[in-house]
């Protein structure tokens, strides 16, 4: 983040853009500039160096890059004061003494004193003279030089500061990410922000602002969003996309995309899988180990629950099909009482949960037993994998045998069995029309559904007329929001 | 009959209720399932639920852990009449009086009289210290310092507005009495967003000059109060406050600065004129070319250097030397930058306050001019508002920023009632024949506000411009 005089931006209908500096352009050898002015002035004092740095800025002609760069590598290295006598006292000394016997106003008398003062500390008239506004900022002197790194890196650091100091007068942000959801919601929770999320068409799609923002158009969340951004960036791909205030109530739209701007920002350390207890981490292993056609991703995809969301722990995944596994280990029975709660509003995916027995109780039997879709398995020690794998039998087989006993016996079918053919539907769609296409083609597709093209809308498509045509019209994917 | 239920929840209050509700100011937020309102309307809300008769359980306020509090606050009448059209208002409203009108003492009382915890926002940190101080030897009770480098939260708490800015969703629920000092510093855009997020009822302003160049002051009814007390120098001056002389030095620049100013001032008018610019307006376009155009900043580095050499002349360091010799006066100068404060720190060797002097410095220094110790000391900007430098009795003015309201409190300093009868006098040091001679005269004209220093958030590091 830097500070905002140093933002430079470009604003083009009703889009707003920082001017990015390009990491393969002339910025790169600018950047190197500035990191050699710092590597050779150890000892230098701060405000000299900046005047060299500053003499850079008619060669670029763009002072505020030139700014901006020395304003990162500042913070890469380390001031110092080492005044002969500490600063505070000098002063003290000095002022004091010039109190007592008069304001010295020619520089005979000034002498005089800084003399006296001097011999009473036993340092030389010059050093205490040096010494006495040694604390300032710019009167420091380096002491450690920026660490060794190309200049490319810096401009991909100084990008990443440009767009966090663009979003300081942000409204809100919309943003998917693909991973790293566990910290990106920690962050937004740290930073008292709220959120909104919901599953569009291109991912998990998350809105966040805060808690005044229903009432008006509001900055006061825009340095606390610019926080979140670096998590953001971390679970490429992802797609960002905010609304900048300009003067009082204009707006701007400015958008990020990892794909097309993802190469002018730093390269984000892949995230390690992080686990948070032993007995998570064994029971990923074993069932990889055990169960080798799941996938076993670890917090991969938040799931809307309520007004929010969760992030289960695991999801376990099988040509297409999704589970959710939450282990829970630990904490009070309200905790568990809560969570399990939070877990039963969970929708559009299964969830398995797995309670440690010591703290089995009936609260837990109680939501269970009102929320049938949860699959309670209890553990000691570890989860037990042919514990799991009944479970998900169970989850899959239910939805399956729903299904089939409906069919047969030509009832109405229950929602989840009739919501269930519909996702059918909707993926076959989007594998044999994909986002937009001819309409018979898919009404080709819906057909073996035992459905017609009223189906549509639910299974997240509308119709195109272009002309009065059968033929002409097209369906397209509609975005979710 | 349905229990509302209110909680805080950054810088709101939740509206919980079991069934439907219908209640006015509070929207629905379906991001958490509940009813909102901001902060500032938790009073009108809690007013209707009680004339309604609505059963409603207040979990809003966790205050700090109570102080008793030992007041023995005593008002001039004029001070009392301004504390009693608070209380008539409800507890709220803004009441300006000129500076030195012992503004603090009324605030004072008024957290006497309520009882209730309470935060008072001041300017600066000197300011804060000031609070904290009369806090202690008025109402016997230690007061939190938030602001600086420490997070205090106590029973009266003293923040600046900077601080309680930042964090103002976390002090929104912890006070019942806002008191804000200087307040017209509250209606800048990111400050009035502190009287957003409070909850508290009860709301006091005090000031000098409660209105803005920018007409934010029209705020006022919804984020503290209406002005419901005036009372202008004139009003007090001779009975409450002392009067003063006000003086100006012109002084001529030596030749080679005259040629150097005549140079750059000459180069930023040729750039004004080959653009067809003029006036303030021109000067503003100027700025907002500057970032784009390379010619339209080197005319605005001109002129800055233009500027810097009328304020910062060698001429008026000859006329301060002749201004400290004639006389030992307790003397505060007034710089606009703090490079040139640290220069007469340094020539003359007095001390200097400026946003950079540390915490702990800046008390000891201002405790030794109190005592006497000190006779002469040099800032920039850090005291211009409302500090209490007991019988400062000569004030110099090396150069400013031309704005009415820094004028005014400069003044509100020196015209502190002393002991003695020594008429306070300001004394203007002037550059004849340049733009600053303007500025000077701007500085006396009443309407010309702007906003204050304060209301920008300056960036550290590189020098702009």
């Amino acid at each position: 983040m830097l500070p905002r005089d140093f933002l430079r931006v470009r604003v083009r209908g009703g889009f707003v853009r920082p001017a990015y500096a390009h990491p393969d352009g002339p910025a790169s050898a600018l950047a190197e500039e500035i990191l050699k002015i710092y590597r050779i002035s150890v000892g230098r004092k701060r405000a000299e160096i900046r005047s060299r740095v500053l003499d850079l800025e008619e060669a670029y002609g763009d002072y505020k890059l030139v700014r901006g760069l020395a304003e990162l590598v500042e913070r890469k290295c380390l001031f110092e004061g080492r005044p002969a006598v500490n600063p505070a006292s000098a002063r003290l000394m000095l002022f004091s003494e010039a109190a007592r016997c008069g304001i010295p106003v020619t520089p005979e008398e000034r002498v005089r004193v800084i003399e006296r003062v001097a011999s009473m500390l036993g340092v030389s008239p010059s050093s205490l003279e040096d010494s006495l506004y040694a604390d300032l900022e710019c009167e420091e002197r380096l002491i450690q030089p920026p660490p060794e790194f190309p200049g490319e890196q810096l401009v991909k650091e100084y990008n990443l500061s440009l767009t966090q100091t663009l979003l300081f007068d942000s409204v809100n942000i919309v943003f998917t990410a693909s991973g790293n959801w566990k910290r990106i919601f920690r962050s937004i929770k740290f930073y008292g922000l709220i959120y909104e999320a919901w599953r569009a068409s291109t991912g998990f799609a998350v809105k966040v602002d805060g808690p005044l923002s229903i009432f008006r158009m509001t900055r006061r969340y825009g340095t606390s969003l610019a926080k979140v951004l670096p998590e953001i960036i971390r679970g490429a791909p992802w797609h960002l996309s905010a609304e900048v205030m300009r003067g009082e109530g204009e707006t701007l739209r400015f958008t990020l995309d990892s794909e097309s701007d993802g190469h002018l920002l730093p390269e984000s350390p892949e995230t390690p899988e992080e686990y948070d207890s032993e007995v998570e981490r064994r029971f990923a292993e074993a069932f990889r180990a055990v169960a080798p056609e799941w996938a076993v991703r670890r917090e991969a995809e938040p799931i809307p629950a309520g007004p929010g969301v969760i992030i289960p722990d695991f999801i376990l995944e099988k040509a297409g099909r999704k589970v959710a596994v939450e282990i829970v280990g630990f904490w009070t029975p309200e905790y568990l009482r809560r969570k399990v709660e939070k877990l039963a509003s969970a929708r559009d995916m299964p969830i398995i949960v797995a309670v440690d027995e010591k703290l089995a109780c009936s609260d837990v039997e109680r939501v269970w037993s009102q929320n049938p879709s949860l699959h309670i398995i209890y553990y000691k020690g570890r989860v037990k994998i042919p514990d799991v794998l009944k479970a998900l039998k169970e989850v899959v087989g239910e939805e399956q045998a729903e299904r089939r006993t409906e069919e047969a016996k030509g009832r109405p079918a229950s929602k989840s069995a009739i919501k269930a053919v519909f996702e059918e539907a909707a993926k076959a769609l989007m594998e044999e029309v994909g986002e937009r296409g001819p309409l018979l083609r898919a009404a080709d597709v819906l057909k073996r559904f035992n459905l017609t093209i009223d189906a549509l809308p639910q299974c997240g498509y509308k119709i195109v007329w272009k002309t009065l045509m059968l033929e002409d019209a097209e369906v397209r994917k509609e975005i979710d929001s | 009959m349905n229990t509302v239920r209110l909680e805080y929840s950054g810088g709101t209050i939740l509206v919980k209720a079991d069934g439907p509700v219908s209640l006015p100011y509070v929207k629905w937020d379906r991001r958490v399932g509940a009813y909102r309102i901001p902060g500032y309307l938790y009073r009108d809300l809690v007013r209707f639920l009680r004339a309604w008769g609505i059963p409603f359980e207040d979990s809003v306020f966790s205050p700090p852990p109570r102080e008793g509090v030992h007041g023995s606050v005593s008002l001039y009448p004029f001070q009392c009449e301004a504390l009693d059209s608070w209380l008539k208002a409800g507890c709220r409203g803004i009441i300006a009086i000129a500076a030195a009108g012992g503004k603090t003492f009324i605030g004072l009382k008024a957290i006497e009289l309520l009882g209730e915890p309470t935060l008072i926002l001041v300017p600066t940190l000197v300011l804060m210290d000031h609070w904290i101080e009369k806090v202690r030897s008025l109402l016997g009770v230690e007061a939190g310092a938030y602001g600086g480098s420490s997070r205090e939260v106590k029973w009266i708490t003293v923040s600046t507005y900077d601080s309680a800015y930042i964090n103002a969703e976390r002090l929104g629920n912890k006070f019942r009495l806002l008191i804000a000092d200087e307040a017209h510093h509250i209606f800048a855009p990111s400050y009035s967003q502190i009287a957003e997020v409070m909850a508290a009822p009860f709301r006091m302003g005090l000031t000098c000059t409660p209105f803005r160049s920018d007409m934010r002051h029209l705020e006022a009814p919804r984020l503290i109060g209406d002005v419901i007390y005036e009372a202008t120098h004139d009003d007090l001056a001779g009975k409450y406050v002392s009067s003063y002389v006000h003086k100006k030095i012109y002084v001529s620049l030596r030749p080679e600065e005259e040629a150097e100013y005549e140079r750059h001032w000459s180069a930023y008018r040729r750039y004004l004129e080959e653009m067809g610019l003029d006036g303030l307006e021109g000067l503003r376009e100027v700025v907002r070319r500057s970032t784009r155009d390379p010619e339209a900043r080197e005319a605005l580095l001109s002129r800055v250097k233009a500027l810097r050499i009328a304020f910062n002349s060698e001429a008026k360091m000859r006329v301060l030397s002749e201004l400290l010799r004639e006389s030992d006066e307790k003397t505060i100068i007034f710089t606009l930058h703090n490079s040139l404060a640290y220069e007469i720190s340094r020539r003359f060797l007095i001390p200097a306050i400026t946003h950079q002097t540390p915490d702990e410095e800046r008390r000891l220094i201002l405790s030794k001019f109190r005592s006497g110790e000190y006779k002469v000391i040099v800032t920039s900007q850090v005291l211009n508002e409302g500090v209490d430098v007991p019988d400062a009795s000569r004030g110099i003015i090396l150069s400013g920023t031309g704005s009415h309201r820094e004028y005014v409190q400069r003044l509100g300093r020196l015209l502190r009632k002393s002991a003695g009868d020594k008429v306070a006098r300001l004394i203007e040091v002037v550059s004849r024949e340049t733009s600053e001679v303007y500025f000077s005269r701007r500085r006396r004209r009443r309407p010309a506000l702007s906003a204050p220093p304060g209301d920008r958030h300056a960036s550290e590091g590189f020098p702009q411009g």
